[in-house]
């Protein structure tokens, strides 16, 4: 019985053996499929565009060069999200020590270059709930004040849809660490965003 | 920090399902595990009140707006690889011996023991294959077969484990727990598939 994870893991792998023998048309389609997720992950992260970008650049260039020593039957995407959760624990440092607080917003920005960044197929699935922009950007506050690790959890467990496991293996991290950062991640949103959720779900 | 998530602390029944609402909404706790839930919800208005809250908070989280990269990324990012050579040599097709330490060793631990840097590989190397015949040797009448899992032992594993994790955020506690977090994911991945 083939899961829907294990069909893209054998998927991934394919296309890394043949990255790791210098088919860079395969390369091309390992990012392809991977960059919208690791740029939405960085830029939720840090909260600039640009240097999410960059970032993001950042990621793949590196995925390139290692390669040939990424073992194909890990999961490519744990690795990817491991690079680029560690290219942002640096940014994070840098920005601390020399930038003390830079616009957050770039999310609830209504500028062209950001309309077209959203996702369309958001408005598609009838069993969304029909979000306002406040309460987006409230929601989007919320997580900015969260600690950096509290944050970076639930980014990979609720946004990006890893499992605990495959965050224990990004963030080498115990197991019970994981669970309870998401744990409380949540719980402290939840404290935050309680005054303006009532009358839903 | 745990003192907002209890509304009534004096309530050791709350304690417990407030513990447990974060799986319970995401349908990880058992049969048993969710109605001790449900039946504490049913009769506490204010825990009740918790979990919609919660469970509207995540359906928040999940559904914000995705962000995707700018339209020159690839034109970019395809600039900049031409600039850079894999490093390494290619990776020729596994041994026979390979394989089978393939099947004998369970996915999430070879991926625990796999540093992200070649350097990393090649120290792990060096550490594994040194520790590996010490720890041996104190468990006395074992012997290192290549093909039996009996031959490596729990203890050997963990401090193999121990080695190659590390809490890029400086987690205090990570050295200690990775070990013994990493091999009882073993167990709970598995479960975790059932549950979903
Ligand atoms: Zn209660």
């Amino acid at each position: 019985m083939l899961s829907a994870a294990g069909n893209v893991m054998h998927a991934d792998s394919a296309l890394v053996l043949r990255a790791q023998a210098n088919d860079r048309a395969a390369f091309n389609e390992i990012v392809l499929r991977y960059k919208g997720r690791i740029f939405n992950y960085i830029y939720r992260t840090i909260r600039h565009a640009a240097d999410a970008e960059d970032l993001t650049q950042e990621t793949f260039v590196r995925a390139y060069q290692s390669i040939r020593s990424f073992q194909v039957r890990a999961s490519l995407n744990t690795w990817l999200f491991r690079i680029a959760t560690n290219l942002c624990i640096d940014y994070v440092r840098k920005q601390k020590t020399h930038v003390p607080a830079e616009s957050l917003s770039c999310a609830a920005d209504e500028s062209e270059q950001d309309a077209q960044r959203d996702i369309p197929d958001a408005a598609l699935d009838p069993q969304r709930l029909l979000i306002d922009k406040e309460l987006t950007h409230r929601v989007e506050a919320a997580l900015e004040q969260l600690p950096e690790k509290l944050r970076t959890a639930l980014l990979l467990y609720d946004v990006e849809g890893l499992s605990y496991e495959e965050i224990a293996a990004v963030l080498e991290c115990p197991l019970g660490t994981v669970k309870s950062r998401i744990f409380h991640a949540r719980a402290a949103l939840r404290d935050r965003l309680a005054p303006y959720l009532n009358g839903m779900g | 920090m745990a003192m907002h998530l209890f509304r009534d602390p004096q309530h050791t029944g709350c304690l417990r399902a407030q513990e447990r609402l974060s799986e319970y909404v995401d349908n990880r706790l058992s049969a048993r595990q969710a109605w001790e839930v449900e039946r504490h919800l049913a009769a506490c208005p204010a825990c009740a009140q918790m979990a919609r809250e919660l469970r509207t908070t995540v359906a928040l989280v999940r559904d914000l707006p995705r962000y995707d990269t700018g339209e020159d990324f690839m034109a970019r990012l395809h600039a900049r690889l031409d600039g850079v050579e894999p490093t390494g040599a290619q990776p020729r097709p596994m041994g026979l011996l390979a394989q089978r330490w393939r099947w004998l060793w369970p996915e999430r631990l070879r991926m625990a023991l796999r540093p992200a840097s070649g350097l990393g590989i090649a120290a792990g190397v060096i550490l594994t294959l040194w520790a590996m015949p010490h720890l041996l040797r104190e468990n006395g009448n074992r012997s290192m077969s290549p093909v039996g899992t009996s031959a490596v032992t729990p203890e050997a594993l963990h401090y193999s484990v121990a080695l190659a994790a590390s809490d890029p955020f400086e987690d205090p506690a990570a050295a200690n727990l990775a070990a013994h977090a990493v091999l009882k994911s073993v167990q709970e991945e598995s479960d975790a598939k059932k549950a979903h």
